[in-house]
């Protein structure tokens, strides 16, 4: 898990998998509405539904661990410019929460590299896709997330 | 229907502003917003002087204070001395320094106090249950404007005097109340030794008025930001050093009569005395100069009701399922959750429980977020718990997953 997913892309690569990803979004960062079909995906990018709460503070991670083992396989964390939390602390907490340094927190049972956290402002729409596009190429080169035989997804680590 | 986005809680119009007046600062915001990341990229999100707007007057604050106790040690507050004793200031080493930086950290104090306005207006960070901190605020924006403009007066030559003139007859000019106020001001009927001393008390008091209006600005604000970083108080002090060296404040002539009205001003007094050089014009009287500064006050105060959201999403605890574990009165940013012991018959002794008090509330939702047991929720969460929205959607996912295989 990192602030910013760093992949190089992939030029070839099993086009037929496609992650699923479950994104969690501050609705104060990224101007979700203009991004989003009606079916509540990216319209850049189908594969990625989003969930849209009033700040990233809400967003726990055991949400996220959750989504993993409900079978998506990535999850993103979106939040505005860190400091510039409209509630003053939101993002930081979930900043805080997902390193593990502060409660309530599970992270240690989650596949780190299968969930990001974003810190994007109103104005970086665009800045938001990329990473989403680098996001999803990490999780091809991850391959699918592994399931039991219940269906949940395994836990690691 | 569908849901677009899937939305955690309902909430107003954000996106599609009915009114144009919320349109108006949505797009401010959005400019604000767009200015911030770009500094960012200058200086790292740690060191942006905007995510400092409160942290800044506060440690400008600091540095006033202590320069101030400087002076004090120095000024002699009587009609004759005070002149005397603030040129003394230029032969103690470091004294005019001092007395320079005092000045000028005043003025950075009022323009920072005046962009923390901005941005917290710019921002839409001004109202609902925000209101105790901007009603505070505008407290303490009349606050420094007192603290400041007796500092004018404090120095006993020609323009304190000028000064003093025109505020006497802005305050004579009021109906009924004109003499009192006069003789409140002077400490008297007739300028003498008392007036300064007063004039030391006005400067004083508002400073100190300051730190207990600071406290209540505060008061439901969890753990605000009062610490600059080094970068940033280094570059305030550098600035006001700078500023210092190359204009350094020096008084006016030494007064002739201090019954003259002013001589005139600097440049630099346009920071704190805007109203006075106008007032000093032919053409502008004590009416327009008391109407403009009531005006100016009541649209600071009537600013955040402008606009108001419907409260939907006030927190609500779940009495069965909170454990008193305080997590969310910690995290609260607003301060609006606090635990009461509540008594436990079966354990025969008391529980604590969160409970919200709904006028500080944000809706926020972080204290959802630091909830382990599901037991705080916000007003429109569709589900109790969030962990079933994220349920209910895999099965949504795989309709569209097997529809994009079948393609
Ligand atoms: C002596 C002058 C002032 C000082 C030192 C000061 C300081 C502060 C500080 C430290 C904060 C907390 C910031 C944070 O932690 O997020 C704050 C918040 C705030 N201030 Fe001031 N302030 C001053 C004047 C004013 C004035 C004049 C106004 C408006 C009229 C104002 C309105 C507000 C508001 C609305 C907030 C809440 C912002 C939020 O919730 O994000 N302040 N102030
Ligand atoms: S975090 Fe939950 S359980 Fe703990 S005090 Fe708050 S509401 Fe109660
Ligand atoms: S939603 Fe919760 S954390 Fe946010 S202000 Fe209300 S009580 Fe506090």
């Amino acid at each position: 898990m990192s602030d910013t997913t760093q992949v190089e892309p992939a030029e070839t690569r099993d086009t037929a998998y496609e992650p699923q990803v479950l994104a969690l979004i501050c609705e104060r960062s990224v101007p979700i509405a203009e991004l989003v079909d009606a079916e509540s995906r990216l319209r850049d990018a189908s594969n990625v539904f989003v969930l849209r709460f009033p700040c990233s503070g809400m967003i726990k991670p055991a949400l996220a661990q959750l989504a993993l083992e409900e079978g998506w396989d990535g999850v993103l964390v979106v939040g505005c410019a860190v400091g510039d939390c409209h509630f003053r602390e939101g993002n930081l907490f979930a900043r805080e929460r997902f390193r593990g340094d502060r409660a309530p927190n599970k992270f240690r049972r989650m596949d780190q590299r299968r969930v990001a956290l974003l810190w994007r402002a109103i104005p970086e729409g665009d800045r938001f896709l990329e990473t989403v596009r680098e996001f999803n190429a990490q999780l091809v080169e991850l391959g699918p997330n592994v399931r039991n035989d219940d269906g949940k997804a395994a836990r690691r680590r | 229907m569908s849901l677009q986005p899937i939305d955690s809680v309902a909430r107003d119009d954000l996106y599609e502003p009915r009114s144009p007046y919320r349109r108006f600062l949505r797009q401010i915001t959005i400019a604000q917003v767009r200015l911030e990341r770009w500094l960012n990229e200058l200086v790292s999100y740690e060191q942006n002087p905007f995510y400092f707007h409160g942290a800044i007057p506060t440690f400008v604050f600091w540095m006033l204070v202590l320069s101030g106790l400087g002076l004090l040690f120095y000024y002699k507050p009587t009609v004759n001395e005070s002149y005397e004793s603030l040129q003394y200031l230029g032969i103690v080493p470091f004294g005019g320094a001092i007395r320079s930086s005092h000045r000028y950290t005043a003025d950075i104090m009022l323009i920072a106090v005046y962009l923390h306005i901005l941005r917290v207006y710019i921002t839409d960070r001004h109202r609902d249950y925000r209101i105790v901190p901007w009603l505070t605020g505008v407290g303490l924006l009349s606050l420094v404007y007192i603290a400041g403009i007796s500092g004018y007066l404090l120095c006993g030559d020609e323009r304190a005097w000028g000064l003093t003139y025109q505020i006497r007859a802005a305050l004579r000019s009021v109906p009924l109340l004109g003499t009192g106020l006069d003789t409140f001001f002077l400490g008297g009927r007739e300028i003498s030794d008392f007036t300064v001393v007063r004039f030391l008390f006005f400067h004083i008091a508002a400073a100190s008025l300051i730190f207990w209006m600071l406290w209540m600005h505060l008061l439901r604000i969890r753990r605000p930001f009062l610490v600059v970083t080094m970068g940033i108080g280094a570059a305030v002090i550098g600035l006001t050093l700078m500023v210092s060296g190359l204009w350094p404040a020096l008084s006016f002539a030494p007064v002739a009569n201090p019954l003259d009205p002013p001589a005139g001003y600097a440049l630099g007094d346009w920071v704190f005395l805007p109203g006075f050089i106008l007032l000093s014009l032919p053409a502008i009287g004590p009416t327009l100069f008391w109407g403009v500064t009531l005006v100016f006050f009541g649209l600071l105060l009537a600013v955040p009701y402008l606009l108001r959201d419907t409260r939907k999403n006030i927190a609500q605890v779940v009495r069965d399922k909170c454990v008193g574990c305080q997590l969310c009165a910690i995290d609260c940013p607003y301060a609006a959750i606090q635990m009461v012991p509540v008594w436990n018959e079966r354990k025969n002794k008391p529980d604590l429980l969160a409970v919200v008090y709904p006028p500080r509330c944000s809706e926020c939702g972080v204290c959802v977020g630091s909830c382990d047991f599901d037991a705080i929720e916000l007003g429109s969460m569709p589900y109790a718990r969030l962990e079933e929205m994220v349920r209910d959607l895999a099965p949504r996912r795989d309709a569209a997953a097997a529809e994009a295989a079948g393609d």
